[in-house]
């Protein structure tokens, strides 16, 4: 991480760092599963402390696009510079269930006393006390916390978060949103969320991303203050504008 | 908890579902209904001894077809005295520990082998397979013309009987560690050696140890058949001779060794399984 992006302030991390060297760099990634192209040349610069999100629809290439990044998919051409020390969270917690919850935060992290770091993380996402715990003993909200916590205990100058809460129920999707959002405040790494939820996107990013077809069609800012209330009108608009560029008609919304 | 001040996340977890919330009562009375049912699973056998002792001491039980509970009990007491059963016990052991130890070797090499690498998958698994559809114990005769009638043919038909199950389940379970894990100890950068010690081990490990004790029946037995057959010393030379005088009590006396020699090695396998495995009960249980 660059110290530029430490000394940012809450008033947009993204502005303070303009200039600085971006964390991810991509140029004309393609990648194509068999005779299906998935991504069709993307180009795509996240700087320092800047919150993405990238919103698609199931098979538009956003997930392809994180494993990329996350060094998790090699089959991709095009000019690819991903983030130094990139982390993820997948979709399902993904822990490794015969290691208690500290010892998963803290597996394969190389930092100077990783167990003390690893508690400290555990209590940041809520979970102080719990160190012990099989992943099993825990509820999935407590479970994707953990992987959070494993994911930001590295210290991540990116962060990588595949849909981390669409597998959770409505009332801990809510909170789980507000820890994340207060982390990343916190700890200012890059994050790319892959979601298809438009307010998840709009309540948390600095930049809201559409991928159609493996190509992005929308590219915006947002900068609103932290943290931020669904009904506020920018978010309204957005939030309209974004799903009618989706395909979707929302009629809850008067138009 | 610091993250107290992270808005409503903790509220989350004190209202979890997977918080332990059984008190003691709970769990006092969870630990007097275990102690009861494992009472009651020794009510039947108990039974069946009580009644053949009275069977025997009536006259309605023939001694020479089956002697009594006391006399097996007096039989067993008269061999451990003059040495004979500690001596047959001994040799019957290290037949089937030095089998086992070869068949366990062969059958976790192979298994690693074939498992971790499509090569050896390519190469070897056909040739277990075609093992494994050989008869155990048809092979004997080969074995006695290729290695004699002294401890080789018994011990490698011990370690063959081990190979097929061991190695069976452990591929099984190598071929099924999740490739999700994989993934996410992948984005750890997790080194070969981590990867080894904290995903593929303890993935590997339950089928690892069903495979042990379905080997560890095999290996008794095969180590029966085969001492059947040719013996100068064990539990089947025992039982061999007390054929031939009729002593009765004896073979019951050397068949009951081996039923002890089986659950011996089997409670120690499950003594191993329930340490390897807490991660999976204690969760459950909470």
């Amino acid at each position: 991480m660059t110290a530029t992006s430490l000394t940012s302030t809450t008033t947009g991390p993204a502005a303070a760092s303009a200039g600085a060297d971006p964390v991810v760099r991509v140029r004309g990634v393609r990648r194509s599963f068999g005779d299906t192209e998935v991504l069709s040349g993307i180009d795509l610069d996240i700087a320092p402390g800047e919150f993405v999100a990238l919103l698609g629809h199931s098979g538009s290439g956003k997930s392809t696009l994180l494993r990329i990044l996350a060094g998790l998919d090699d089959g991709a051409t095009g000019d690819i510079r991903t983030g130094s020390a990139p982390a993820v969270v997948f979709q399902d917690p993904r822990l490794f269930p015969w290691r208690r919850a500290l010892e998963n935060v803290v597996l394969g992290h190389r930092g100077k006393d990783p167990e003390a770091h690893g508690r400290e993380m555990l209590a940041e996402v809520g979970l102080a006390g719990r160190e012990n715990a099989w992943p099993r003993e825990l509820s999935g909200g407590q479970r994707q916390r953990v992987a959070l916590a494993r994911a930001l205990v590295r210290e991540p100058d990116l962060l990588l978060l595949d849909e981390p809460f669409s597998a959770l129920d409505a009332l801990t999707r809510i909170s789980a949103q507000q820890l994340v959002q207060a982390l990343c405040q916190r700890h200012q790494p890059a994050v790319l969320l892959v979601t298809h939820d438009v307010e998840e996107a709009l309540l948390l990013a600095d930049r809201v991303l559409v991928l159609e077809h493996g190509d992005v069609v929308h590219d915006a800012r947002l900068d609103l203050p932290m943290p931020r209330r669904r009904d506020h009108p920018e978010i309204v608009a957005r939030r309209v504008e974004l799903l009618s560029l989706l395909g979707v008609r929302d009629e809850s919304v008067p138009g | 908890m610091t993250a107290l001040t992270l808005g409503p996340a903790p509220g989350v977890a004190a209202t979890g579902p997977g918080q332990p919330t059984g008190g003691p009562p709970t769990a006092n009375r969870r630990r007097i209904e275990g102690v009861g049912r494992a009472a009651l699973r020794w009510v039947s056998p108990v039974l069946l001894v009580a009644l053949w002792q009275v069977a025997s001491s009536t006259g309605l039980l023939d001694p020479d077809v089956l002697p009594s509970p006391r006399e097996l009990a007096s039989t067993t007491a008269e061999l451990y005295r003059d040495g004979a059963l500690m001596e047959a016990l001994g040799v019957s052991t290290r037949r089937a520990a030095l089998g086992f130890l070869l068949g366990a070797i062969a059958a976790v090499v192979l298994g690693l082998a074939v498992g971790l690498s499509r090569l050896g998958d390519a190469l070897i698994d056909p040739l277990m397979q075609m093992v494994r559809m050989l008869p155990l114990f048809g092979l004997i005769p080969l074995f006695i013309v290729w290695f004699g009638i002294k401890e080789e043919p018994k011990i490698y038909l011990v370690a063959l009987g081990v190979v097929v199950p061991l190695y069976l389940n452990l591929v099984a379970a190598l071929r099924n560690v999740d490739p999700d894990l994989k993934e996410a100890a992948i984005s750890l950068r997790l080194t070969r050696w981590e990867q080894a010690r904290h995903l593929v081990l303890p993935a590997v490990l339950p089928g690892a140890l069903v495979g042990l004790r379905q080997s560890l029946g095999v290996a008794w037995l095969a180590l029966i058949v085969a001492e059947q057959i040719n013996a100068g010393a064990g539990l089947g030379y025992l039982i061999n001779n007390a054929r031939d005088f009729l002593r009765t009590d004896v073979i019951v006396v050397g068949l009951l060794c081996y039923a002890v020699l089986g659950l011996l090695t089997d409670l120690v396998v499950r003594v191993l399984e329930r340490r390897a495995l807490r991660w999976r009960d204690e969760g459950v249980r909470a």
